[in-house]
C-alpha cells in the first residue's frame, strides 16, 4: 500500500497554517473534533468526511491552566513512545487500506478542514464559522483509535453511498 | 463598481479616439487652409491678369479684332465658375470646422464627466477599504461581545435570586459598602475588646483590693473583739478594784473606829503607816484604772473609725464575694476565650453560607454550560480553504456568464444589424477563460518538468548501474545506434558503435569500423561475425582489456 506525500506548495502552506493554529488549540484543550471533508467540485456535495474526535484527557488541561502547581504530579501511567507510534502507524495503515471499501470518488474533488472548537474559543480573523458539512444518509465506519498521555483520538469515516 | 469601471474604460478609449480624430481634422484643416490661400493667390493673379487684359483691351482700339472678345468672356466665365466652386468649397470646409469644434466641445464635456467619475471611483475605493477594516473590527468586536456575554451570564447566575441588585455595579457597590462597614466594625470590636480587657484587669485589681480590705476588716473585727473582751475584763477588774477599794475604805473606817476605840499609841504609828500604804495603793489602782479607761476610750474610737469606711467599700463592690483572685482571673480568661471562639463561630457560619451560595451558583453555571456545550460548539474553517476557493471561482464564472448572456440578449433585442459584434462582457469572459487555460497549461508544464526531472534522475541511475555491473558506459546515438565504452579503456575515443538491425527492433547486427575496432578484429570475427553474439563479445572484450590494465599486472 503506497502512501503519498504532497509536494504542492499551496497545499503545504494551507496545512501548515492549520497546524499552527491547531497546536495552540490543542494545548489549551479547546478542540473536540477535527474534520477533513472531501467535496465534489461539480456538485459541491460532501462525499467523504473523515472525523477525528479529540479528547483532551482531564488533568492536563487543569495543570496547564493552574500553572506549575499541578505539574509536579506527572501521570504515572506514561505510555512509551514506541507504543504510541505503533498505534499511529496502525491508524495510517487502516486509513490507506480503507480505499478498498470506500466508494470511488467520481469527478474532480477538493477538500476542506473543519475544526470543532469550544464556544468560548478565541479564533483569529482568518478563521470563520462554517456548517458541519455532514453527509445525508451516510454510512459510517469506526476506525482504530490511539492515545497518548494527554489525548485520545478516535477516527471515523463517513461516506455517501451515492444513489443507493 | 464594475459597471463604473467598464464605463470609465469605454469613455477613456473613446476619448483617445476622439483626440486622435481631432488631431487628424486639425491637420486636414491646416492643409485645406493652405490650399485656400493658394487658391486665393491664384485668384488674385488671375484677377490681375484680367485687369491687365481689360486695360489692354480698352487701350486697344475699338476696331480691334473681335476674335479676342469671346475668348476673354470665356476665360472670365471660367474664372467665375472656378471662383464659385472655390467659395462653395471654402464654405463647406468652414461648416465642417464648425461641426468638428462642436464635437470637440462635447468631448471636453465628456472628459470632465470622466474626471468626476474617476474621482468618485477613488472615493468609493477608499470607502470600500474603510468598510473592510470595519468588518474586521466588527468580527473582533463580536468575539469581545461573546466574552462579555459569558461574563454577564456568570453574573446573572449570581444575581438571579436577589432582585435588589440588577447589575454587577450594584453588587460591587454593596460589597464596597459592606467592606467599609466591616472594617469600621472590626476596628470598633478591637477597641471594645481592648477596653474590655482593660476593664477586666481593672476589675481583677479591684477584686484583689477588695479581698485585701476584707481580710483587713476581719482582722480588725478580731482585734475589736479582743479589745472589747479586754475592756470587759478591765471593767470587771475596775469594778473589782473599786469594790476592793470600797471594802478597804470600809475596813479603814472600821479600823479607825476601832483605833479610836482602842487608842493605842504604838499601834497608831503602825496603823498610820498601814493606812498611808493602803491609800497609796488605792491611789495607784485609781491611776491604773484611769489609764485603762483612757485606753478603752481610744480603742472604741478606733473601732468606729475602722467601721465607717469599710461599710462604704462593701457597698461599692457587693457582688464579688468569696471568689479567689486566681479563680477570677481564670474565669475572665475563659470568658475572653469563649467570646473570641463565638466570634470565630459566627465568622465561620457566615463563610459557610457564602460558600454554599457560591456552590449553588457554580452548579447552575455548570449545568447551563454543559447544556450549551453541545449547542455552543463552534465549527471553524480557514477562510482561505481549497473548497471555498473553488466555490469562489465557480461563482465568478457563473456571474461572468450571466452577464454575457444578459448583454447578448440585450443586443439581440436592440438591433439586428450589429449581429456580428459581441458585447464586451463576452470578451472579458473569454479572456478569463484563456487565463484559466494558461494556468492549466502551467500546471501541465510543471507536471511535465517534474516527470522529466524524475526520468533524468532515474535514467542516470540506470546508466550508472549498467556501468558498474556490466562494465560499459552505454550512450544512445541518433539513428538508433548505440555506443559502448568499456570501463577499462584509457581514452574516451576507444569505443564501439553498434549498428542496429533495420528489420528487427532492439537487435544489432554489427560494429562500425574504427581503428579501435580494427584492433580487436579477431574477437569481432569470432563472436559477432561467426556466432552473432554481442553480449559474449562484450564480455570477452572486457576480459581482454582487463588483462592489459595495470591492475591485472599487479596480481
Amino acid at each position: 500500500m503506497n502512501m503519498l506525500v504532497t509536494i504542492d506548495s499551496e497545499v503545504k502552506a494551507y496545512i501548515k497554517k492549520i497546524m499552527g493554529q491547531l497546536h495552540k488549540w490543542l494545548v489549551s484543550g479547546k478542540i473536540s473534533k477535527l474534520i477533513v471533508a472531501i467535496t465534489s467540485k461539480d456538485t459541491g456535495e460532501v462525499v467523504e468526511r473523515w472525523q477525528f474526535d479529540v479528547q483532551v484527557l482531564s488533568g492536563t488541561v487543569s495543570a496547564a491552566e493552574s500553572g506549575s502547581s499541578e505539574s509536579a504530579k506527572e501521570p504515572d501511567h506514561s505510555k512509551p513512545q514506541e507504543e504510541i507510534q505503533k498505534e499511529v502507524q496502525a491508524i495510517i495503515r487502516q486509513i490507506t487500506a480503507s480505499v478498498t471499501f470506500l466508494p470511488v470518488l467520481e469527478g474532480r474533488c477538493t477538500f476542506n478542514v473543519l475544526v470543532y472548537a469550544d464556544g468560548d474559543v478565541q479564533a483569529p480573523v482568518e478563521w470563520v464559522d462554517s456548517d458541519a458539512k455532514t453527509i445525508k444518509n451516510a454510512e459510517q465506519v469506526q476506525l482504530r483509535s490511539f492515545s497518548t498521555d494527554k489525548h485520545k483520538i478516535d477516527t471515523l469515516v463517513a461516506y455517501s453511498l451515492g444513489d443507493a | 463598481m464594475e459597471n463604473l469601471e467598464i464605463k470609465n474604460r469605454n469613455l477613456e478609449i473613446s476619448f483617445a479616439k476622439v483626440e486622435e480624430e481631432l488631431d487628424r481634422t486639425q491637420s486636414e484643416l491646416f492643409a485645406k487652409q493652405q490650399t485656400i490661400i493658394e487658391n486665393e493667390e491664384t485668384i488674385m493673379k488671375l484677377k490681375n491678369e484680367l485687369a491687365a487684359r481689360g486695360r489692354k483691351r480698352s487701350g486697344a482700339a475699338d476696331g480691334n479684332d473681335n476674335n479676342e472678345e469671346p475668348d476673354m468672356e470665356f476665360t472670365t466665365d471660367l474664372f467665375k465658375r472656378e471662383l464659385n466652386e472655390q467659395f462653395s468649397n471654402v464654405r463647406s470646409l468652414e461648416s465642417q470646422i464648425d461641426a468638428k469644434n462642436r464635437y470637440i466641445e462635447r468631448l471636453e464635456k465628456d472628459k470632465r464627466i470622466v474626471d468626476i467619475v474617476e474621482q468618485e471611483k477613488e472615493a468609493l475605493e477608499t470607502k470600500l477599504k474603510l468598510m473592510s477594516d470595519l468588518q474586521r473590527h466588527n468580527t473582533e468586536m463580536e468575539l469581545q461581545i461573546i466574552d462579555l456575554q459569558q461574563e454577564k451570564n456568570k453574573w446573572l447566575t449570581f444575581l438571579e435570586k436577589d432582585d435588589r441588585f440588577s447589575s454587577p455595579q450594584d453588587v460591587v457597590r454593596e460589597l464596597m459598602n459592606i467592606r467599609i462597614e466591616k472594617t469600621t466594625l472590626l476596628s470598633k470590636i478591637g477597641q471594645l475588646e481592648e477596653s474590655l480587657s482593660s476593664t477586666t484587669s481593672q476589675e481583677l485589681e479591684v477584686s484583689q483590693d477588695l479581698q485585701k480590705l476584707k481580710d483587713q476588716v476581719t482582722d480588725y473585727h478580731e482585734r475589736l473583739d479582743k479589745e472589747s473582751q479586754q475592756r470587759i475584763r478591765y471593767q470587771r477588774q475596775a469594778d473589782i478594784i473599786s469594790k476592793e477599794a470600797q471594802m478597804l475604805r470600809d475596813q479603814l473606817k472600821a479600823y479607825e473606829a476601832e483605833s479610836v476605840a482602842l487608842e493605842n499609841k504604838s499601834a497608831d504609828i503602825e496603823k498610820d503607816n498601814k493606812i498611808t500604804e493602803l491609800e497609796t495603793l488605792v491611789e495607784r489602782y485609781k491611776q491604773e484604772l484611769k489609764g485603762l479607761n483612757d485606753e478603752l476610750v481610744r480603742k472604741e474610737g478606733l473601732v468606729v473609725q475602722l467601721n465607717s469606711p469599710l461599710r462604704n467599700k462593701k457597698r461599692a463592690a457587693p457582688d464579688s464575694e468569696g471568689s479567689d483572685s486566681k479563680l477570677a482571673e481564670q474565669l475572665s480568661s475563659t470568658v475572653r476565650k469563649n467570646r473570641s471562639l463565638q466570634n470565630d463561630l459566627d465568622k465561620s457560619e457566615q463563610k459557610v453560607a457564602q460558600l454554599s451560595h457560591e456552590i449553588n451558583a457554580l452548579q447552575k453555571q455548570i449545568a447551563s454550560a454543559s447544556e450549551s456545550q453541545q449547542a455552543k460548539h463552534r465549527i471553524l474553517e480557514l477562510r482561505d480553504n481549497p473548497t471555498s476557493r473553488h466555490e469562489a471561482v465557480k461563482v465568478s464564472t457563473l456571474k461572468a456568464l450571466q452577464k454575457e448572456n444578459d448583454d447578448l440578449h440585450a443586443q439581440l433585442s436592440n438591433s439586428g444589424n450589429q449581429a456580428n459584434l459581441v458585447p464586451k462582457s463576452a470578451l472579458d469572459r473569454i479572456r478569463d477563460e484563456s487565463k484559466q487555460l494558461e494556468r492549466t497549461i502551467q500546471e501541465q508544464n510543471k507536471r511535465m518538468d517534474r516527470i522529466k526531472e524524475v526520468f533524468a534522475k532515474k535514467s542516470l541511475e540506470f546508466r550508472e548501474a549498467v556501468y558498474s555491473l556490466l562494465g560499459y558506459r552505454v550512450d544512445l546515438l541518433p539513428n538508433r545506434k548505440i555506443r559502448a565504452t568499456s570501463m577499462f579503456t584509457t581514452s574516451d575515443t576507444d569505443s564501439f558503435t553498434f549498428i542496429p538491425d533495420p528489420k528487427a527492433k532492439n537487435k544489432f547486427i554489427g560494429i562500425e569500423n574504427s581503428p579501435w575496432a580494427a584492433e580487436f578484429e579477431n574477437l569481432i570475427t569470432f563472436w559477432i561475425k561467426e556466432r552473432q553474439d554481442i553480449p559474449c563479445f562484450l564480455s570477452a572484450l572486457n576480459l581482454e582489456l582487463y588483462d592489459r590494465t595495470t591492475k591485472a599486472a599487479r596480481f
